[in-house]
């Protein structure tokens, strides 16, 4: 066939098109991030799709293994625990407070967090200091640490540990964000907006804004992975969300002595936890290195 | 006939803590002043840390000065901001690499200072921004290009296209030939040289290479730690220099060419 294409023009992508593209020819970034869709979509949708209520028990099938199984039923597929609830419910609904949870709070800090960081960054002397600094002492503690504080004051519960761990990200953000926007101010590119007289509003939007999203990416991913480790964990240490509430860390606890008996019980929900963040770790590293890749 | 740039006793100086009472203060250069005519080029040389990068960052205001006078046309341009400041005097950075907004278009960086600056019409402006990329020898299609996409050469184009586009009367270029190879260098100056004649505009040239500002410039400042050891016409100065230091500089160089 005739090739039209005379010139060979070449179409120009802008670097955050280029990232993409790049991140597109990365095959396990690729599942990785439909795997991290099909969560979220599982996370929104989850009640309506779970073939049982939340709070469902069937007392005639106990322990049942899961379909495979010899002895496993198609209606339980990933068979029941030993209060006779369907594991793969429960799991569905786990979603929606662990991975949803973290999602939301990882947000909410993304957010509150990036602003004081980037008017700290933006502005200079005493201000920048204060906001820079603004709960710096947090940062000395380890997370965990910080959310068992927290919660021994608060005392435990779902609301709580949520609130907790956005408490340990948002200095964490605040920080990494201070600390691109104050590099780039000093770019000289920058220096060069400045002196067309462009106000810090539109330095901001068009100077500083696109060239820190790596720091946006990765934050928020490593962010994102701590979160639900911090909530799932405050739920197997009992200080999280509490049964019936089907957090996937309260599932893994409340099911640990059944563990020789229906291992199926405690090896579902660790592996559910696993795989997010394996996931959303494939995701983050993919996309920073497309972004970083993108650049030059 | 009047100067187009007259600097009076400007002068910057920082102050250092050390601790909690003790301060130093350290002086970028001292109270500096010379005249600068229309269409001449002024070249600043001294050694590193002479002062002479803070003294082009002083005039275009990227550090405001500690005292002193900057009159562009006899209007003192040190206490206004860079909006007033940036349709008289433009600036030219070293490293073309980083001068550049890295995720912008080359057409958005060329029409911002003219978004924020003029009035012009959309249309109007996209003609500016193809006319300043010829005027530097680049192609209107360039306009559509990432700095990624050039070679430094061609971002040195774009940034003095940059410092063209809003048709200032002085340039002040910082050491813009240091970073650039010889054959490149020598066609930016033929550039400088071609764009000063057609339009009469001042450069201030920061620079260390002698034998480029011998061709060039029309008048040379020597500074060395803050102070100005030696100005005059440049053929004068370095045919005949009077202090030490102006001395010391061509015989480095001239060390440099026998070998």
């Amino acid at each position: 066939m005739a090739n039209h294409n005379v010139f060979r023009e070449d179409h120009i992508r802008s670097p955050l098109a280029h990232s993409w593209f790049l991140y597109q020819q990365n095959t396990i970034g690729m599942v990785a991030l439909w795997a991290l869709i099909f969560i979220l979509i599982l996370t929104v949708i989850g009640p309506w799709i779970a073939p049982y209520p939340m709070d469902h028990k069937d007392v005639s099938a106990l322990l049942k293994a899961p379909s495979w199984v010899e002895h496993g039923e198609v209606h339980f597929f990933l068979g029941t625990d030993d209060l006779g609830r369907d594991l793969l419910s429960q799991i569905i609904y786990g979603a929606q407070l662990t991975f949803g949870g973290a999602f939301l709070t990882v947000f909410l800090a993304l957010v509150i967090g990036s602003v004081i960081g980037i008017i700290g960054g933006m502005s200079s002397g005493m201000q920048a200091s204060v906001l820079h600094h603004f709960l710096d002492t947090l940062l000395s503690i380890p997370s965990l640490l910080l959310a068992i504080i927290i919660i021994s004051v608060l005392g435990p519960g779902y609301f709580n540990t949520l609130l907790a761990v956005f408490l340990a990200l948002l200095p964490l953000f605040t920080r990494a964000v201070y600390r691109a926007v104050h590099d780039e101010l000093n770019k000289e590119y920058i220096i060069a907006l400045r002196l067309d007289g462009a106000t810090p509003l539109r330095i901001l939007r068009y100077g500083i804004l696109p060239n820190i999203v790596e720091t946006f990416v990765s934050q928020t991913t490593r962010a994102l992975t701590s979160a639900i480790l911090d909530i799932t964990a405050l739920g197997f240490l009992g200080l999280g969300a509490q049964r019936p509430l089907p957090e996937w860390g309260t599932m893994l606890s409340d099911t640990m002595e059944l563990v020789f008996l229906a291992p199926w019980t405690v090896t579902l929900p660790g592996l559910a936890i696993l795989i997010t963040i394996l996931i959303i770790n494939i995701v983050g590293e993919g996309l920073r290195q497309a972004i970083l890749k993108g650049m030059d | 006939m009047i100067p187009v740039l007259s600097v009076n006793k400007l002068s910057k100086s920082y102050v250092q803590h050390h601790g909690l009472f003790s301060k130093k203060a350290i002086t970028a250069f001292a109270p500096v002043s010379f005249e600068l005519e229309q269409g001449k080029t002024l070249a600043i040389v001294g050694e590193s840390g002479s002062g002479k990068s803070s003294l082009a960052k002083a005039l275009t205001g990227v550090i405001t000065p500690s005292s002193g006078s900057i009159c562009i046309d006899g209007v003192n341009m040190a206490d206004k901001d860079h909006k007033q400041r940036c349709c008289q005097i433009r600036m030219i950075f070293q490293d073309p690499t980083t001068s550049l907004n890295p995720r912008s278009q080359i057409g958005r960086i060329l029409k911002s200072p003219l978004l924020l600056n003029t009035e012009l019409s959309e249309q109007e402006m996209d003609i500016r921004v193809s006319d300043a990329l010829r005027q530097v020898g680049l192609l209107t299609e360039h306009a559509q290009f990432y700095p990624r996409m050039l070679s430094s050469g061609q971002k040195q184009r774009v940034a003095l296209a940059r410092a063209l586009i809003l048709k200032p009367k002085i340039i002040v270029a910082d050491e813009v030939l240091a970073t650039l190879d010889v054959s490149v260098r020598s066609q930016i100056i033929n550039l400088i040289l071609d764009v000063q004649r057609e339009q009469n505009i001042s450069f201030i040239m920061v620079a260390h290479n002698l034998g480029i500002v011998r061709h060039i410039s029309d008048e040379i400042i020597v500074m060395h730690e803050g102070h100005i050891v030696e100005f005059g016409p440049t053929a004068d100065v370095l045919d005949n220099p009077q202090h030490t230091i102006t001395q010391r500089l061509l015989m480095n160089q001239q060390v440099q060419f026998r070998k």
